[in-house]
């Protein structure tokens, strides 16, 4: 017993007959065609023949297009869909991907530069309790300095009452002020864990040492008032190249600092988002002139992918156009995300 | 690991250097080689920004702007550090010692050493690979420095890429133990 075909399979089955019966008749069109040029005759025979040939290829093109019509549309158009509905969902799950990708980056992008302020405060209270602590030294030893100079310079007398004024003098010093950071991303909670995080400077031993080295100093008071001009100038010598010292070593040591912050720094793995410049397409004549008049005044022709030049359309020369990364006239950019 | 006997040249050829008794960390690793341009390029930046002298300006088109955005990074710390300056030192580890070699691109004695690399790829790629970690430490080591950094700039982006190198003398002491002779025979 035969096998029972589907109405499906016998409609394919019937499909192949159909199929080789238009293959018959184009078969006998083009035969016919074929007779009719090759006959030799009269101008006006051959007129004539021409257009019975061409009224039997529109006949046979429309046999065939009723062949492939019902193709279209009974195969390849549904078996395509499937395709479409598939790519459909791509598309859109790629425009999801591409947006929490941007945002993965943007939020990245915020966490390392919080991270890096976190580096840069810290380094900026390491380094300004540095520079403080550096300068307050300095100007207890230049305030030692000063009073020096100056009771040589008024003939003052030695005396224990000297070394008081002169401790009473640099008592009254004060630390400088730290400079203010300016945070774009750190909350002031933040700044505080930091800050505090950080050991205070604290120049009450500094002070204690400079009041202590004041008797010392004073040592050779009465040898200096001797020849005091001489004494002063050498005083003032010895401290502009101390005070050159100091500010380098201020300078070495904040740039040590700096560098060692941001070498510490952890970078954060950033998702990558490409962007490229894209031509904005305007359905008008003047942007299609505009394109054609920047396309033939930059001819970016290294940026085109074309077989051939015949076939360039006017989306190809604004596509090349926006990949030159040339200044264009009259046509609006847009960045696209991908 | 105790580092003792340490010695610096600072201007020291690269030739002379070589001739300097002491295991330097591209010994260790067999660093004789034809350079290939891509080595060239880091030699001619190494030599503009830090020997300036040595530079025989070829490349300049692409040196120059990378010279530039690394002296940006470096900031005033680059005048205050010693360059390509060679140091021997005695490294030595459980009774037994090595004479160690380096020649470091930047420097403060005691205080910091940087390492400059001229390469497209980045340092969390290319430290385990190279072991560049375990160079910086040696350079560490004999410095006496607390702090290690590379530097590295991309040829191509001239983007720059700073990683500090965490103090760890293991591999010095694996060497050693395999090179070093026993402290009474030295």
């Amino acid at each position: 017993m035969g096998m029972q075909l589907t109405p499906q399979q016998n409609g394919w089955i019937k499909m192949a007959e159909i199929k080789a019966n238009l293959f018959k008749e184009l078969e006998s069109h083009e035969l016919m065609v074929q007779n009719l040029l090759s006959t030799p005759g009269s101008l006006e025979s051959l007129q004539a023949a021409i257009k019975r040939a061409k009224d039997t290829i529109s006949d046979a093109k429309e046999r065939r297009l009723s062949f492939t019509r019902m193709l279209d549309e009974k195969l390849y158009e549904p078996a395509m869909a499937y395709e479409k509905r598939m790519n459909q969902l791509l598309d859109e799950a790629s425009k999801k991907e591409l947006n929490l990708r941007i945002e993965a980056k943007n939020q990245s992008i915020i966490s390392q530069n919080i991270l890096n302020e976190k580096a840069a405060f810290k380094v900026h209270v390491t380094n300004e309790w540095y520079r403080i602590a550096e300068e307050y030294r300095e100007n207890l030893r230049k305030g030692i300095d000063a009073f020096y100079r100056e009771s040589l310079h008024n003939k003052t007398p030695y005396s224990d009452k000297l070394i008081c004024k002169c401790q009473a003098f640099i008592s009254a010093f004060l630390p400088g002020q730290m400079v203010k950071f300016k945070p774009q991303y750190l909350t002031t909670t933040e700044m505080e864990i930091i800050y505090y995080g950080i050991e205070k400077y604290n120049h009450e031993n500094d002070l204690q040492k400079a009041l202590n080295q004041v008797p010392a100093r004073f040592q050779n008071y009465e040898n200096d008032l001797a020849n005091s001009e001489d004494a002063i100038q050498a005083i003032i010598d010895a401290a502009n190249r101390r005070e050159a010292e100091v500010i380098k070593a201020i300078s070495i040591e904040t740039a040590t600092n700096t560098l060692i912050a941001q070498a510490e720094t952890v970078t954060i793995d950033t998702p990558k988002v490409k962007t490229e410049m894209k031509v904005v397409i305007v359905e008008s004549e003047a942007w299609a002139k505009a394109v054609i008049m920047n396309f033939i005044k930059i001819w970016p022709a290294d940026k085109l992918r074309v077989k051939s030049w015949s076939k360039l359309t006017l989306g190809q020369m604004a596509e090349a156009l926006a990949k030159s990364g040339a200044e264009l006239t009259n046509l609006e950019m847009t960045e696209v995300c991908k | 690991m105790q580092v003792s006997n340490v010695k610096t040249w600072s201007d020291l050829d690269f030739d002379e250097y070589q001739k300097i008794k002491g295991l330097s960390y591209s010994g260790i690793k067999g660093g004789n080689f034809v350079p290939t341009p891509k080595m060239q390029l880091g030699t001619a930046v190494h030599n503009y920004l830090l020997e300036p002298a040595k530079y025989n300006h070829n490349n300049r088109d692409i040196v120059e702007p990378l010279v530039i955005a690394l002296k940006a990074e470096i900031g005033p710390l680059l005048n205050h550090m010693d360059k390509e300056l060679s140091i021997t030192a005695d490294f030595s580890h459980e009774g037994l010692t090595m004479g160690y070699k380096g020649r470091m691109d930047m420097v403060i004695m005691g205080k910091l050493v940087v390492d400059l690399k001229v390469s497209e790829h980045p340092l969390e790629k290319t430290i385990p690979y190279f072991g560049y970690d375990n160079q910086v430490n040696g350079y560490m080591s004999a410095s006496g420095s607390e702090v290690g950094i590379i530097i590295r700039i991309n040829p191509v982006t001239k983007k720059i890429e700073k990683k500090a190198i965490k103090k760890n003398i293991s591999f010095w002491t694996l060497q050693i133990a395999k090179y070093g002779i026993p402290l009474f025979l030295k």
